[in-house]
């Protein structure tokens, strides 16, 4: 193993090695940065769009699988790029508390595109009733936002999900996705671990070659 | 201990390949290697030898859409053989078509259908024929090498191993995903050794055999006749014994499926893959085509065949797939078919080829592995909902710039670089003949 032929493998196994152990020490924080999207957006050509303007509302209700909701994204279209802004804001769909709040000029919404709300991470936001307000009060008709949604019944809905315009409920829901940040404890990572053990003869097996390999590489 | 530094260098290369590709075995799963054993396993378990008319009667579709006999054949003998280590086999292939009846999707999406109980030892197995013909790809090489250049230029079995050992596209697409592209690529790497020493029946009917595999190797029987044959009889002759392996084993299928069988070579998913259903795929398909022509009417010229020298079946092979990579659309995977013949000539520092081998496989891999089931995605079955969690190529390059202008980008280098390799390839002299 003097040979400078195995310096390069040897450097990747170090790297290997050390990045291990920075995810081992470090995992919590790592991976409280991931982003698992709950449901993806439906299929384009069954969605219909509802214009938002003046003293319209749109809010939608949902449940997200996952807890560390901290973006929600949903597509939208414009006529034309003015001065308004758009509102939006996420409130606990059973109590009604405003948890984020956020105002946007209506010409940063990208065009048939998915734009982003990002808020402080919900970090126990699983099972729970979320609702996404979103409003336009200063825009005009003709420069209007479009929300997609979709009519449904052919498509899953989100879960829980209800689509209100004003007072009215509509049929299906936005065009939506919802996003959580992961936080993985050590502990979640060796149930893979156990998982592989569980198989006694295949751990034992696999695990004796790579020593059986490891021992063959020293002793060459 | 091994006294000689050379044969030591030469094992040590062949235990750390072969410790990188277990590494990854268990552990790593994509969609496609469950596509590649669930019809196979309608052999092992329910002795279904015609899966053509079986598919076509239980799915109700007109083609059936798998790879050649053999392949169904080889992996239905290979899973019925492992049926003793394995026996919840049928829950894992119930359980993949459960999820590709529910529309698919990445490994994550499978993983929730697959049984957790000897998940790592399934995708051990599943990978591990591969192992053998890999293994076989390397003795092949060194047996061929030595061969193929003089004392001067020839350095050692030692030499250019490593490149074998911690190949990145051979460990991705075969331990990684599961892909089963290194048996035709043994296949043919053998047709070429054979070649190379005058065994031309064999090298036609190895061909042959690879085709009955995937169909591509059916690209390298005319340049291989044409070289070979000379003259309009021997052509022919040689063009019929590379078919005979293919009417031999897909004849008998082809009457007991109503044809049903050419789905595995042309169907209409495979034509609209190639491009033939759009101006711009046509307009491909052509110049393949053309550039076909070009390089078996050449082989007839006593200057060209000079040219190529001793190395001709390795550069032909090479000129043949890196016509069809650069004309026609390419998945990541089927570069392992021209990667032997990179390798060989790569063997010698004067082709300067290696690191442009590199760029090639770096460039592919950024424009066709940009899926997030194609990046950390393939690690699912170690945490599926975490590793699906994380961000694909495009998704992270998009942080910065458009993909789509890095995928158009690495699409021209992968091009143009092959290009470039092509032409260092045909400026070489081809000595020693």
């Amino acid at each position: 193993m003097q040979n400078k032929n195995f310096l390069i493998p040897l450097f990747f196994v170090l790297a290997l090695l050390i990045i291990t152990a920075i995810f081992y020490i470090k995992c919590d924080y790592i991976f409280s940065q991931l982003v698992v999207p709950d449901i993806v957006e439906w299929k384009k050509p069954s969605q219909k769009t509802s214009s938002l303007y003046g003293n319209r509302v749109v809010r939608q209700y949902f449940v997200p699988n996952f807890n560390g909701l901290f973006r929600i994204g949903f597509r939208t279209e414009y006529n034309e790029a003015s001065g308004a802004k758009i509102e939006l804001s996420l409130r606990e769909g059973d109590t009604d508390r405003e948890l984020s709040r956020e105002g946007i000029p209506l010409k940063k919404f990208p065009k048939n595109k998915m734009y982003r709300f990002s808020f402080p991470p919900q970090w126990d936001s699983a099972g729970k009733n979320y609702c996404l307000n979103i409003s336009a009060p200063q825009a005009e008709a003709e420069t209007n936002l479009k929300l997609l949604f979709d009519p449904g019944p052919f498509f899953h809905k989100m879960k829980g999900g209800k689509l209100y315009f004003g007072d009215k409920e509509l049929p299906g829901d936005l065009s939506m996705v919802s996003e959580c940040r992961v936080r993985v404890k050590r502990s979640e990572f060796f149930s893979a671990w156990h998982s592989f053990l569980s198989d006694k003869g295949f751990a034992v097996f696999y695990i004796g070659i790579m020593i059986i390999g490891l021992t063959v590489l020293i002793f060459l | 201990m091994l006294k000689d530094t050379k044969t030591k260098i030469f094992f040590s290369w062949i235990v750390i390949g072969l410790l990188c590709r277990l590494i990854f075995m268990p552990f790593t799963l994509h969609p496609d290697m469950l596509h590649i054993s669930y019809h196979p396993s309608f052999l092992a378990l329910k002795g279904v030898w015609n899966i053509y008319n079986y598919h076509a009667d239980f799915f109700k579709e007109r083609y059936c859409h798998y790879y050649p006999p053999l392949t169904y054949l080889f992996f239905g003998s290979y899973l019925y053989l492992i049926r003793p280590f394995l026996p919840e086999m049928d829950n894992f292939m119930d359980g993949f078509r459960k999820v590709a009846d529910n529309g698919g999707g990445h490994s994550g999406h499978y993983l929730k259908g697959l049984p957790g109980d000897r998940l790592f030892r399934f995708l051990f197995l599943m990978k591990l024929p591969y192992l053998f013909f890999d293994l076989g790809l390397l003795c092949l090489l060194v047996k061929f090498i030595p061969r193929l250049y003089s004392a001067q230029e020839y350095f050692g079995r030692q030499k250019g191993v490593g490149w074998w050992a911690l190949n990145p596209l051979l460990i991705y697409i075969c331990y990684i995903c599961g892909q089963f592209d290194i048996i035709p690529a043994f296949f043919i790497t053998l047709a070429a050794y054979l070649a190379f020493k005058q065994k031309n029946i064999l090298a036609m009917i190895f061909l042959g055999v690879g085709a009955v595999f995937k169909a591509f190797p059916l690209f390298l029987i005319f340049p291989f006749s044409f070289y070979l044959g000379k003259d309009i009889k021997r052509i022919i002759k040689y063009i019929i014994i590379g078919f005979l392996p293919v009417l031999i084993i897909v004849g008998p299928y082809y009457f007991l499926s109503s044809g049903k069988v050419m789905g595995a070579f042309f169907s209409e998913r495979i034509s609209g893959r190639l491009g033939f259903t759009s101006t711009g795929g046509i307009i491909r398909s052509s110049i393949f085509i053309l550039g076909y022509l070009v390089l078996c009417l050449s082989l007839l010229k006593e200057s060209v065949r000079d040219k190529l020298g001793k190395l001709w079946p390795v550069k032909v092979s090479f000129f043949t797939l890196a016509l069809l990579f650069i004309t026609l659309p390419i998945s990541f995977h089927y570069f392992l078919w021209i990667t032997p013949f990179i390798l060989i000539l790569g063997y010698n520092s004067r082709f300067r080829i290696m690191n442009l081998y590199l760029l090639v496989i770096f460039s592919l891999a950024l424009f066709t592995l940009a899926g997030k089931g194609m990046w950390f995605g393939v690690f699912s079955p170690i945490y599926p909902e975490f590793f699906i969690g994380l961000p694909g190529l495009d998704e992270i390059i998009n942080q910065f710039l458009p993909y789509v202008i890095v995928k158009n980008t690495a699409s021209l280098i992968f091009i143009g670089t092959l290009a470039w390799i092509s032409v260092l390839v045909l400026k070489e002299k081809g000595d020693a003949k």
